[in-house]
């Protein structure tokens, strides 16, 4: 019986992973078992048939495990649910985006023509416009939001995929393979990009000031 | 360091509806000379080419981030007295002791209000015009 290299470089700690990091898939160890249970089945000493027992055992388990892996990660949630879900999520913040705008047209005009009102109007009119420009904020920390909803959608992505690797062909076909270069790397210099935290958690400005006045 | 209502200001985020949002509330506050970057790079490359007398940067953006633009403006000997006013959604303890390390002159919280804009402006001049 030929044992794998994979699982001859192993050794016993880390039986998924090859010497050289390579990871052994699923399909390589289920094959190892099988040809195992071959070279022994015909061995009738009582300690090498309870060793065959064993062997159907993980044999059989790791069918299962594939069956409901297979089941659980069809390859519509890599291939169409998430891509949908992001795509949905950037068309709301275009959406938001260009009706931030409009209102923003509208805003400029009433300024514009606030300067042809008398002062006291003049004055309610462009408290009123920068109440609106104020509002209008919420589209950026409603876009940052959303970025960080596509980033844990990436990361859910990524996830799947290694566990793709390590089942191989037994859970997914192969064109569903990962593009790896799509992976978001957080270099250093992105460490302190967190976006806006959850109301309750995000400081307030007095929060911020007090914060800053107490530093150095 | 004085203020002025014709001061040169620069205004740096990746949202261009949040620049819109900042040269407006700007604008109603009486400043007229206001500059637009996109990104700490664009940002550096205007202050290399024109004097400025305030920075009103956003910190998460694309390529050169917020507290990357401040540190190559407190490292440039020609930059680095230029008030800094970071202006973001990163409200995290660290953000704020990363940004003073740096030389950060105030730091206001998203979503902020003109009021806030005003007052952070004052506190950096050590007044307001009328």
């Amino acid at each position: 019986m030929a044992i794998p290299a994979e699982a001859a470089a192993s050794g016993g700690n880390q039986p998924s992973q090859t010497g050289k990091g390579k990871t052994m898939q699923s399909e390589d160890l289920s094959r190892f078992v099988e040809e195992l249970i071959t070279s022994l089945k015909d061995n009738r000493t009582p300690p090498i048939r309870s060793l065959l027992l064993a062997l159907r055992g993980i044999s059989m388990y790791i069918r299962k495990v594939e069956t409901e892996l297979a089941a659980a990660l069809p390859d519509s949630l890599k291939n169409q649910h998430i891509p949908a879900a992001a795509d949905e999520l950037a068309a709301i913040v275009d959406a938001t985006a260009q009706a931030t705008n409009t209102i923003m047209d509208a805003a400029e005009d009433m300024q514009r023509l606030a300067g042809a009102l008398e002062p006291e109007q003049q004055a309610t009119v462009l408290e009123a416009t920068t109440r609106i420009f104020e509002a209008c904020a919420f589209q950026d920390i409603t876009g940052q939001r959303v970025t960080k909803v596509c980033e844990a959608l990436r990361y859910i992505e990524e996830k799947m995929d290694a566990i793709v690797g390590i089942m191989g062909s037994a859970l997914i076909s192969p064109e569903a393979e990962v593009d790896s270069q799509q992976a978001v790397e957080r270099t250093p210099v992105r460490e302190l990009c967190n976006g806006p935290q959850l109301p309750g958690l995000a400081k307030s400005q007095a929060e911020i000031d007090a914060l800053f006045e107490g530093i150095g | 360091m004085t203020i002025s209502k014709d001061m040169k200001i620069l205004i740096v985020d990746d949202y261009k509806t949040m620049l819109r949002i900042l040269r407006n509330l700007l604008t109603q506050l009486g400043f007229s000379n206001i500059e637009e970057a996109s990104e700490g790079g664009e940002a550096l490359a205007k202050l290399r080419q024109m004097p400025f007398n305030l920075i009103i940067s956003d910190w998460n953006m694309e390529p050169m981030t917020g507290i990357q633009l401040l540190r190559e403006v407190r490292a440039d000997s020609n930059l680095k007295s230029i008030p800094f006013i970071m202006v973001t959604a990163e409200s995290k303890t660290q953000n704020v002791i990363a940004a003073k390390e740096a030389g950060v002159s105030n730091y206001i919280v998203k979503p902020f209000n003109a009021e806030t804009l005003k007052a952070k402006i004052a506190s950096v001049f050590g007044g307001f015009p009328d």
